[in-house]
């Protein structure tokens, strides 16, 4: 099966050389064609086209929550986005996560608390240091403002490239 | 609270059940997971470093029976505060891809290496025997510059070291460039020419401490995104006067938060800089006092090429367009004007000028002639875009305004980017806003130690640690004391950049070529190129890597390495800190620590085989002196090994004790190994370099008692911002600032023209004092004119194409793509278009397009209005995906002055693919 595949690419990145306008012709054979990384075909050439990645499409209220590699990791977004935004005077998922609001997860604790943070005179090593968190009342850390930086959509259709052991 | 084990299991599965469940959890539960209730468990948690971008986030890792059980941020951790990103929270992810190199494995046939063969197992001794075996015979025809290295932005402290001293000392090749040439060669030529000397001055605190921010090419909110969170808060909750600018050549994540977004032309940067210049000067905004006592204003050559091949005809002559002739002074007569490209070869050379000069340069950056420059959106007007340049220039102008520039890839992966980079520090002196809390121009770094290792360790072909430098007799000679090498065994000749050492490895000048904590054939511009090089028959390609990725499908032999967890190391971040952390895991299977490789490589080696006189080479020049007599006489023995001289004698005092407070219960397998602490022994010579000459680090176990520390570090006490008084330890009561780096601060005199060799040369301080430091540093103002770049759209390739990352991905993705969760956040690389362009091209969202270059073509899917929006005529494409190879498109241009790759502009076509 693999040499069937290795030839096929051979033969459809040669054709694809010889008709493509505007490039330098090129007379390099196939290279790094070994079934490993993740691609598992010739890094020279063309490679096999990928299906693609289909987001969720369920609505925010339809979904369900998604599996959490490891306690503490940050859940990721089991609904659709679409028309959800954050912008820098609207921010879409508060709309609904804040607590107290809907029946959907809220933010935890750990975004309703701020750092306690204080620059020292330079007579200690470290001028800059932690003390502690402050519990904020009726708001969260506006460094958490932009949800997506940790938060992310999953493509529902796709297997992942590599097993994973973790 | 007391727990009972029983207790504790059936609380923290509630308490993960709940977490699972997104289940608020009460105190109680939420204390089952903390780190006392966990080590009921068995979990021990420990502070390290981040594996991804230059923020240098401090996290938590908990280990249980050799694995990586959960990572958080570290609370404690004053860079983000017990935050981290979504890549931060797979750093033990990412270790468990079911594929990871556990075995040295080499082309063979027949039971030898053939270059031609199928990858085989073999011994760490068999890979070791060969690499010798291919080493010396480079040497032998190709003289040391032959063998080379190309190392990394990503590789620890004791690593990068360790390979700089085996391939300078040992084989007196320079030829070990890092991937950080790639990522921040112009940040380092700007702060040099500027400076004279490395890295930034401010801090992170620098963000809470603003008014303004103005983000040059810096798509932050993806690439530093703990650091955006720090500047997202200080705009939330700083108050009305707090401003953001985003300066971009297209809408992206960063604008979401912008009060003013900039949207400009591929290398216009240079003329917006230039507009902020002459607004400053015009609007009486320079702060006079500051400039007169601490600056000078300087220029150099402007016919230095692209970096080009040496044959390519844009490096002999360059035909100016009217852009190109007004931005010089000719006025717009002066379109067509040829220019012969005399300073390929020489530019960096600079020479001090006027103000009159320094002015009359800056004459032809008039608000009329930059705006129509650099408008980037052609559906934008050009009104809408100029009142957005004098918003931004006011920003820099206004006397109470505290402002911070940040910057990383726009600027630096630039054909002129050194320039852009000296650039942003003219704004910045002309108003009086660098080193002081919350003014000051901040290049941000990219890789997590390109500071710390690359830059600082000296991993580049031209220098030493702590900015020595290979061209300097006295640096060499510093190096060689330290080192305890023969005088003259150093090599004089720096080594070829990244870009030539590719082209080098593809004319076989070089015939060796190691590859560490790296992925060249994914990374490298004009990637056909790269991979002819690789395959040539007389080229030996080794790879040490962690997964089988692109760069160990084209090599020779791979050599299965660590992961970061799996070994003790350190990394220097983009403000300075150095963070260090131990071995929480043992490396799987057969992999080892890449300084282990270097020091078993070196076992190989006896002093006669390497440090006899070299060959003359056409690429290496003279030979180099046979320097056994003064081994000789330094008590050495003619078979002694490259080990025993470079790693083993200084580390032998460095006693690994596994029940010491320092190692913490953990254990160390390359000190086990070797038999000696073999990190904290290089550590400790490493320092030596920058001792007493303002790169002074602290010793090693303080780097274990403190969540990192800001360098210079003297008397045990971090540097928060340097050339401060009061604050650095190098600037004396009285003096205010000064800017004391002490390379290129004597200099000619000239006018734009060029140097006036009747003139002396000046010098750029007061005096020296009695420990040789400098009192009075001046720094430089630059003028330097906008050029188009040798690529631009044209007929036939008619849009711009852009490369860069995502926030899932780091780099390569061959860390990130393993994590289910990243790769289904971000599966492919994209190309990201504008929807008239795309409808022009008979494409729709999704559709599979093909993109080419006159250097290659690629295959990928088509974003409209994604997170990137494009301005029509321009395109993105990240590079992290190996099924893409956006980089088989890329040109390999260069600043001439760094030598950095430019892979943010270069012309391209799309059509729609055939299936």
């Amino acid at each position: 099966m693999k040499h069937v595949f290795s030839f096929g690419a051979l033969a459809l990145g040669a054709f694809l050389m010889l008709g493509c306008a505007g490039q330098k012709p090129s007379a390099q054979s196939a290279i790094g064609c070994q079934d490993t990384s993740l691609r598992k075909d010739c890094v020279n050439q063309r490679p096999k086209v990928l299906d693609p990645p289909e987001n969720s499409v369920q609505p925010p209220f339809a979904s369900q929550k998604l599996p959490r590699s490891y306690p503490g990791a940050p859940p990721q977004i089991p609904h659709s986005m679409e028309g959800l935004s954050i912008t820098q005077t609207s921010n879409s998922c508060l709309g609904c996560h804040f607590p107290g609001g809907d029946p959907v997860p809220p933010l935890p604790t750990s975004h309703l608390q701020e750092p306690v943070v204080r620059l020292e005179p330079a007579a200690r090593p470290a001028t800059t240091s932690v003390h502690g968190f402050k519990k904020l009342k009726d708001s969260y850390d506006q460094s958490r403002y932009f949800c997506v930086q940790c938060h992310v959509p999953q493509a529902t259709n796709l297997k992942p490239l590599v097993k994973n052991s973790f | 609270m007391n727990w009972t084990r029983r207790e504790l299991i059936k609380s923290s599965l509630i308490a993960s059940a709940a977490i699972t469940a997104g289940m608020k959890l009460t105190p109680e539960l939420e204390a089952a997971v903390s780190n006392a209730a966990t080590e009921q468990l068995g979990w021990k948690w420990e502070r390290s470093v981040c594996r991804f971008c230059g923020t240098g986030c401090a996290i938590q890792l908990a280990t249980q029976d050799d694995k990586i059980v959960a990572v958080k941020g570290d609370p404690d951790g004053p860079v983000n505060r017990g935050l981290m990103c979504v890549k931060g929270y797979y750093n033990a992810k990412i270790m468990y891809g079911e594929d990871r190199l556990t075995e040295p494995m080499l082309r063979m046939k027949n039971g030898k290496f053939d270059k031609e063969g199928e990858f085989t197992s073999i011994s760490w001794e068999q890979a070791f025997s060969v690499m010798a075996e291919k080493i010396k015979g480079t040497l032998k025809t190709k003289g040391p510059a032959g063998v080379s290295m190309f190392g990394s932005g990503q590789y620890t402290i004791d690593e990068g070291y360790a390979a700089n001293k085996l391939i300078k000392a040992g084989f007196r090749s320079n030829s070990i460039e890092p991937n950080a040439r790639h990522c921040m060669a112009s940040a380092v030529v700007g702060f040099f020419q500027v400076f004279g000397i490395d890295e930034p001055s401010g801090n992170y605190d620098d963000i809470e401490q603003t008014d303004s921010f103005a983000l040059w090419g810096a798509n932050m909110a993806e690439m530093h995104p703990i650091l955006w969170t720090r500047v997202v808060k200080r705009r939330l909750s700083g108050g009305k006067k707090i401003k953001l600018f985003n300066l971009s050549t297209y809408t992206n994540r960063s604008s979401d938060l912008a009060d003013v977004e900039i949207i400009f032309k591929p290398n216009t940067d240079v003329a917006i800089f230039n507009y902020i210049a002459k607004y400053l000067i015009d609007n009486k905004a320079v702060d006079w006092d500051f400039v007169k006592k601490h600056t000078v204003f300087a220029t150099g050559p402007t016919d230095i090429g692209y970096g080009l091949p040496p044959d390519d005809p844009r490096e002999h002559e360059v035909t100016l367009s009217k852009n190109g002739a007004i931005a010089l002074g000719l006025g717009a007569e002066g379109e067509g004007t040829k220019v012969a490209q005399k300073n390929t070869s020489k530019p960096l050379k600079h020479w001090a000028i006027s103000f009159e000069q320094f002015q009359k340069g800056l004459e032809p950056y008039s608000l009329e002639y930059v705006a129509q420059l650099a408008k980037g959106d052609a559906n934008e007007s050009l009104s809408s875009f100029k009142k957005k340049l004098v918003a931004l220039a006011q920003s820099y102008a206004e006397k109470d305004r505290k402002i911070v520039s940040f910057w990383t890839m726009g600027m630096n992966q630039h054909t002129r980017g050194s320039w852009v980079n000296e650039l942003a520090y003219t704004v910045h002196l002309l108003a009086g806003k660098q080193a002081s809390p919350g003014n000051g121009a901040f290049s941000l770094t990219g890789q997590p130690s390109a500071c710390g290792t690359a830059r600082e360790v000296g991993t580049f072909g031209h220098r030493l640690p702590a900015d020595m430098l290979i061209g300097k007799p006295e640096h060499r000679k510093t190096a060689e004391e330290i080192w305890k090498l023969p005088q003259g065994t150093l090599n004089p000749k720096p080594g070829s950049h990244a870009i030539k050492m590719m082209r080098e490895l593809g004319q076989g000048k070089i015939n060796f070529f190691w590859s560490q904590v790296a992925n060249p054939f994914q990374d490298f511009p004009n990637l056909h190129e790269a991979f002819k090089a690789a395959r040539r028959p007389d080229n030996f390609i080794v790879v040490s890597d962690v997964y089988p990725t692109v760069s160990t499908k084209v090599a020779d032999l791979i050599l299965p390495s660590t992961m970061i967890y799996e070994k003790w190391g350190g990394y220097g971040n983009a403000e300075r800190r150095t963070q260090l952390w131990r071995e929480q895991v043992p490396p799987p299977g057969k992999a080892m620590g890449d300084t282990w490789q270097y020091l078993e490589l070196a076992k190989h080696f006896t002093l006669e085989e390497v440090w006899g006189e070299t060959v003359a080479t056409e690429g290496n020049g003279k030979k180099l002196p046979d320097v056994l007599s003064g081994a000789l006489a330094m008590g050495y023995k003619k078979s002694d090994t490259l080990f025993k001289v470079l790693f083993e004698n200084p580390g032998k005092a460095y006693v690994w004790d596994e029940k010491s407070a320092l190692a913490n219960g953990r254990r160390n397998h390359i000190a086990s190994s070797q038999g000696y602490f073999v990190q904290q022994a290089l550590w400790e010579e490493y320092r030596k370099f920058g001792a007493g000459h303002g790169h002074d680090l602290g010793p090693f176990e303080l780097y274990y008692q403190t969540p990192g520390l800001r360098w210079p570090v003297v008397n045990g006490k971090e540097t928060a911002w340097r050339y401060l008084e009061g604050v650095d330890p190098y600037v004396s009561k009285g003096e205010g600032v000064n800017f004391y780096g002490s390379a290129l601060k004597t200099i000619a005199q000239g006018d734009l023209s060029g140097p006036d060799s009747s003139k002396g040369k000046i010098t750029l301080f007061d005096s020296k004092d009695s420990k040789g430091h400098i009192r009075g540093g001046k720094a430089k103002i630059f003028f330097r004119p906008y050029a188009d770049p040798p690529e631009m759209p044209d007929e036939t390739y008619d849009l711009w194409l852009c490369t860069g990352r995502l926030i899932e991905h780091w780099h390569s993705g061959t860390m990130t793509r393993r994590v289910p969760e990243l790769y289904k956040a971000a599966p492919n690389a994209t190309v990201a278009m504008h929807p008239k362009d795309a409808k022009a091209k008979g494409l729709k969202n999704g559709d599979l397009a093909r993109l080419a270059s006159r250097r290659g073509e690629v295959f990928a899917r088509v974003e409209i209005n994604g997170r990137n929006r494009m301005p029509q005529g321009s395109v993105f494409v990240p590079w992290f995906d190996e099924h893409v190879l956006i980089n088989k498109l890329t040109l390999d241009q260069t600043c001439p002055l760094s030598k950095q790759a430019d892979y943010k502009k270069c012309a391209i076509q799309i059509t729609k693919a055939t299936l």
